[in-house]
């Protein structure tokens, strides 16, 4: 017996291997994915495929020289009733096994986000090779998302890896769009209290020359990708309405996504000549009873520094600055209440303002639960926000001085 | 019995690597939503009890295990049928687990291999070292619990620091007491810990004898905090509702790592967890069942019954379901009112009952 098992262990290690493998040069990596309405109804879902010699090449620096030129990503279209039809489906063109671990990014054209982003997700959250993690992108203004994911970008060799980048930057920098990833989106759409948002996206420039090679050798480039504002979808999923600039970014200051922002404020009747980065925000919202009736306060903290001033203001006098921080919470106050309005109008709780009561007051939630959608528009909310300034970077004073 | 021994370090050990093995994996107590966590804490009360409970009869009876025990209470006859259904009950479980871990390595990594090879492979490697007794198999866990728990702290380490977890999440916290007792009760009670039944064929091999009871509670209690930590933070990485419909809650979880583009894609620390686990979930209900048949059929050594025992395992794990959902379904309905509940607390307490009567009446006798 010992024996016996003293040959067949070690052949047990020896011999066995991964079942599951695929070598690599069998595997299409898929970047992107695109998903447009076909004309028949039924989905038209693009896959962007890392064209991994043209890659490789690239990032050798070019020294190699000879070797086929062309794009680095290739995009097939497949139609198909869901995405797992279309995957197969894809075979017909892809020579490879489509392989989606690697993907980075999901676009949705508007008209898809219209009909309801519900019957997208479920395979992405069943799936093993896991997109769950993934964000997705509403393509704005008519462009289709195929157009959107083939735009061959400057300074990136990937377009869905350049849109992803740029979203997780702008997050980063701006927070008017963010990433939202379709866990995010899972869990809003499975309880009443938040409904989902997305980031928006917008192809600039004509679509005809957006995936020709040629857009990338001017220095100006003719087509361009381009983040532009947040969807707010329903409790069902469907796209009702955009947030845009003001709206968009006090969207993000009320769901806690600003990293780093910049508000621009007014300075002695000028408009917008004082510049403060603010960051540290933190927003809670609190539904609080009074005069008869609940009114959800949304209060916002954080910090500021002035990054820019062009206007003589004695910066050296901490009640300047003390007007300054008056002046810059107003200003974030206002975003935040277009925020408000905007959701409102739209009559979808992408504020969270529900999930907040159910924080709060589980038990008034579970009257309320039933009806939020038709409470919400009506519900009274009140904005406060407390922003201290810092610093003033390397200088306090401004060269400019009064005349 | 075997003239084996395990130090009470090693049992405190075995005892999180029991407890943790399918409990980290799998959703539990998600039927009290956000508050899950609480439902696992207050579980944990009863189940301390019922530790007391075991390590009362092992007080009596130091030497025997409860095979043993259960002839001396109830007679020969009903004691040794009592003492089959135990073994049954330990092969079982045992093979629920192994469906647990063939299944879930099926679906989340392995989607072309069939079933029967990763359970082939799983057995074989756990009857090699059950073969060898609990010396081995508490050394070995020794071994593979520094590398367990370093896993399951990097992975709620990282989670915590990707900002991918929002306390939020888990409020209200306590929002229906009702709900959350009737999550923990009979599941969270019964599985995982009520199955710490299984070490009361174990206690007689702990020397010193200073302190069983302490450490088997302390290590209870301990993997209790764990687990309660882990479903938190993946309630609040991934929502109640996420985590209460997935099938490997802690993998999704785990896949949301991503420290600054940098550090990502570390679900192989979830795949250790799976494997480590329940290879120790899977090994001590096996070999509970297995000094049990010996001792029941007089055997000087379980280890003839080894082969007969790890075919009867494989060929049951892979007929007791058709599918995963009828698997979670006979598991979460079935087995913790009909099995658990009377295995793991109705007889013990009858025992400990029939214990308490006899010591009384002899000493009445004297």
């Amino acid at each position: 017996m010992k024996r016996l098992l003293s040959v067949f262990l070690p052949l047990c290690l020896l011999t066995t291997g991964c079942w599951d493998y695929r070598e690599l040069d069998n595997r299409a990596v898929v970047m992107g994915m695109g998903i447009d309405k076909a004309e028949d109804g039924r989905y038209r879902i693009s896959f962007q495929i890392a064209n991994p010699n043209r890659v490789a090449q690239q990032a050798g620096g070019q020294s190699g020289g000879g070797g086929p030129a062309g794009s680095p990503v290739t995009t097939y279209a497949v139609t198909g009733s869901n995405i797992t039809e279309a995957i197969r489906k894809a075979t017909e063109n892809v020579p490879r096994q489509i392989f989606l671990a690697h993907q980075r990014l999901e676009v949705i054209s508007e008209a898809v986000a219209r009909e309801g982003i519900g019957p997208l997700l479920d395979v992405m959250e069943r799936d093993p090779q896991g997109s769950i993690h993934i964000p997705v992108l509403v393509v704005r203004g008519g462009t289709t998302a195929e157009a959107v994911l083939s735009t061959l970008p400057p300074l990136e060799e990937i377009p869905a890896t350049k849109i992803y980048d740029q979203l997780k930057t702008h997050e980063e920098m701006s927070g008017e769009t963010y990433a939202v990833d379709v866990t995010e989106v899972l869990r809003a759409l499975t309880q009443k209290g938040r409904q989902p948002v997305l980031p928006g996206v917008r192809l600039i420039g004509d679509p005809a020359v957006a995936e020709n090679m040629e857009t990338m050798e001017h220095a100006l480039p003719l087509a361009k990708v381009k983040l532009d504002g947040m969807a707010m979808f329903n409790r069902d999923g469907k796209l009702v309405g955009w947030m845009n600039g003001a709206a968009a970014r006090g969207l993000a200051f009320i769901n806690n996504k600003i990293q780093n922002t910049v508000v621009h404020l007014d300075c002695k009747g000028r408009k917008k000549e004082v510049s403060v980065e603010i960051q540290r925000v933190k927003t809670s919202i609190r539904p609080r009873w009074n005069h008869g009736k609940w009114t959800f306060h949304i209060h916002l903290t954080g910090e500021g520094n002035v990054h820019e001033v062009n206007c003589p203001l004695n910066l050296e006098d901490p009640r300047i600055l003390d007007r300054l921080e008056t002046q810059l919470s107003r200003e974030v106050s206002r975003e935040v209440r277009e925020a408000v309005r905007a959701a409102q109008g739209a009559g979808t709780d992408v504020l969270g303002l529900g999930e907040a009561l159910h924080r709060e007051r589980p038990d008034l939630w579970k009257r309320w639960e039933k009806d939020w959608h038709r409470r919400f528009p009506k519900v009274k909310v009140q904005v406060s926000s407390t922003f201290v300034l810092r610093r003033t970077g390397m200088r306090f004073n401004p060269h400019q001085k009064e005349q | 019995m075997e003239r084996e021994s395990i130090s009470p370090f090693q049992l405190f050990l075995l005892v999180m690597l029991f407890e943790l093995g399918s409990a980290v994996v799998v959703p539990l107590g998600l039927d009290a939503k956000q508050d899950a966590w609480i439902a696992i804490l207050l579980a944990l009360v009863p189940a301390v009890g019922l530790i007391w409970l075991y390590s009362f009869l092992h007080r009596r009876y130091p030497n025997r295990t409860l095979i043993g025990t259960l002839q001396t209470l109830l007679g020969k006859p009903t004691g040794w049928t009592v003492g089959l259904l135990y073994v049954t009950y330990f092969m079982y479980i045992a093979t629920r687990v192994l469906r647990d871990f063939a299944e879930l390595l099926d679906a989340s990594f392995f989607p072309q291999t069939p079933m029967m090879i990763e359970t082939v492979l799983m057995v074989f490697s756990i009857a090699y070292v059950v073969s060898l007794g609990i010396d081995v198999i508490a050394k070995t866990g020794q071994i593979f619990a520094c590398l367990y728990l370093l896993s399951l702290l990097v992975a709620v380490l990282l989670l915590l620091f990707s900002g991918a977890v929002e306390m939020e999440s888990l409020q209200p916290v306590a929002e229906d007491w009702k709900r959350i007792f009737e999550a923990a009760f009979p599941v969270v009670y019964t599985f995982p810990f009520g199955e710490m039944i299984v070490f009361t064929m174990l206690f007689p091999y702990v020397r010193p004898k200073s302190n069983v009871m302490g450490t088997a509670i302390g290590a209870m209690v301990l993997s209790g905090l764990v687990i309660s930590l882990v479903v938190a933070t993946e309630i609040a990485a991934l929502g109640a509702n996420i985590v209460s419909r997935g099938s490997f809650p802690l993998l999704t979880t785990i896949a949301k790592v991503n420290i600054a583009d940098f550090i990502q894609r570390v679900e192989v620390l979830a795949l250790l967890i799976l494997i480590v686990g329940l290879f120790f979930k899977i090994a001590l209900f096996f070999y509970a069942a297995l000094i049990g048949a010996a001792e029941l059929f007089r055997r000087k050594s379980h280890q003839p019954l080894v082969l007969p025992f790890s075919i009867i395992l494989i060929l049951l794990s892979m007929m007791i379901a058709g599918n995963l959902p009828e698997h979670i379904q006979e598991g979460l309905k079935a087995v913790p009112w009909y099995l658990h509940l009377p295995m793991q607390t109705g007889l013990p307490v009858l025992l400990s009952i029939i214990a308490l009567i006899r010591g009384r009446s002899r000493k009445a006798g004297v």
